[in-house]
This record gives C-alpha cells, structure tokens and sequence, in this order.
C-alpha cells in the first residue's frame, strides 16, 4: 500500500529536500521503517537508541497522534498521509 | 540568511506581542525558501499552549501545527520558522529556546518592553554547534515582488 510521509522542514534535509516521501507499507511500522531504509540519516533524528520514535516527534495518522491508536501496529491504507509533527516550545 | 516579511505581517505580529503580554505569544511563518530568503507568505498566531502557563515559556499545540501544516501544503509552501515573544527580556534566544529547537527554522523573537514591540530579531539553530546564529530581518513593501525578483534571479535571466 502506498503511503505518503510529509516531513517537517528541519527533517527534509536528510530526505534530499524532500517534503514528502511515498513508501510501500501496511502499517505505521513499517512506514518508517521504508523511509529510514530509503533515507538512512533520517533513523536518529526520529528515533531514540531502543528504537522508538523519539518524544518530541509525533507521527500522526490524518488527525490522530498514532501513539493513541496503536503505535507503530496502527494501520494504514492506501493513500494515507502520515504527517510528522515535531515539538515546537520554546521560552 | 534572511527571513524577509511584510509590513502587514510584521504588524500583526507587534499586535499579536503586544496583546499577549506579559504572556509570550507564539505563532507559525508560512513561507518558501528562496536562495538565501525565506519569504513569509503568512504569519499565523497561535494559541500559547505551554503545560507551565505563558508567564515565560510557549508551546505550540500539535492540533494547532497540524492545521497550520495543511494550509502550507495546500499552497504547496513550507513552515518557514515560528516567532514568539519576550516580554521584557532580550530578543535573544533563552537556554530553554535552544535545547527545544529545530534545524532550519527561522525563530523569530520579539521583545515587547513594557507591552510595546521594541526589537525583532530572527536566529536559526546550528545543531552541530549547539548555538543560534542571527539572520537578517528584512520588511519589505511588497513580497510578492521581491519573490518573482528572486525567482527570475533563480532561473538566470
Ligand atoms: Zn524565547
């Protein structure tokens, strides 16, 4: 299934300045896991040492953060758009 | 690099600094990057979100950002950076604003003294270093123009 991976401008870099990248994919899972094997200097920047997507990146599937459906085992189907919002704060 | 705006925006921002104090505003620059300018096409205030209040610290909400992202990509632009303003402190960029920033971003600071907007200035993250670098703040008149200048320049013509 053909997902669609919209990057933050802070990420794009790492994807050749790419805002979005298509991947085959059937769950959240394994959508990062195509986008970080097609773009490998992406894997630190979205995840931590264990493997998880890091706290202050939040991937979300339309407008539900996927860390409250099912994770990385949520679904996904074709034509599906996984945003990656980052954290903004400041003081 | 410099993060050119227009006088409407640049004024929507002093009103929004202004508005807010002495709480920190905070809002999103939608844009494009052009050469070595980052054009603002649309400043959008934001809701201050922070856990600890907006007496010193901002948060913008993911909801919020995922709307403000739609808007860009429906215009086929990007989110350019994200201001946010320091009331009665420097417009320079606090430990706080360093260890929760991004790569790329234009973070635009507003100092307001007393209420009133007094000093703009933008910085953007060299995470290497793990330190801001200053840009240039241009407002312009007319951005359109000044893009479809750049442009032409991209091309070669
Ligand atoms: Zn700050």
């Amino acid at each position: 299934m053909s997902v669609i991976i919209s990057l933050p401008t802070p990420l794009q870099r790492y994807a050749a300045g790419q805002p979005e990248v298509t991947v085959e994919a059937a769950t959240v899972g394994e959508a990062l896991k195509a986008l970080t094997e097609s773009t490998p200097a992406l894997a630190q920047h979205l995840f931590d040492a264990k493997g998880n997507v890091r706290s202050y990146v939040n991937v979300y599937l339309g407008d539900e953060d996927t860390r409250y459906l099912q994770g990385n085992d949520t679904q996904v189907s074709s034509g599906d758009r996984l945003v990656i919002v980052p954290s903004i704060a400041g003081g | 690099m410099t993060l050119i705006l227009t006088i409407d925006q640049e004024a929507s921002i002093r009103q929004h600094a202004t508005r807010d104090y002495p709480g920190e505003c905070c809002g999103a620059l939608i844009g494009e990057t052009i050469g070595a300018g980052s054009y603002v096409r649309l400043a959008v205030p934001l809701s201050n979100r922070h856990e600890d209040g907006p007496d010193r610290r901002f948060r913008i909400a993911d909801a919020d950002l995922l709307q403000v992202e739609k808007i860009a990509r429906r215009g086929r632009l990007n989110i350019v950076g994200f201001y946010h303003s320091h009331p009665d402190v420097p417009a320079v960029p606090s430990n706080y604003d360093r260890e929760h920033a991004w790569e790329d971003y234009s973070y635009l600071i507003v100092e307001t003294a007393n209420g009133e907007p007094v000093s703009f200035r933008s910085w953007k993250l060299d995470l290497d270093a793990g330190r801001f670098n200053e840009e240039n703040v241009q407002v312009s008149q007319c951005i359109l123009e000044k893009s479809a200048e750049a442009q032409v320049q991209k091309l070669g013509f």
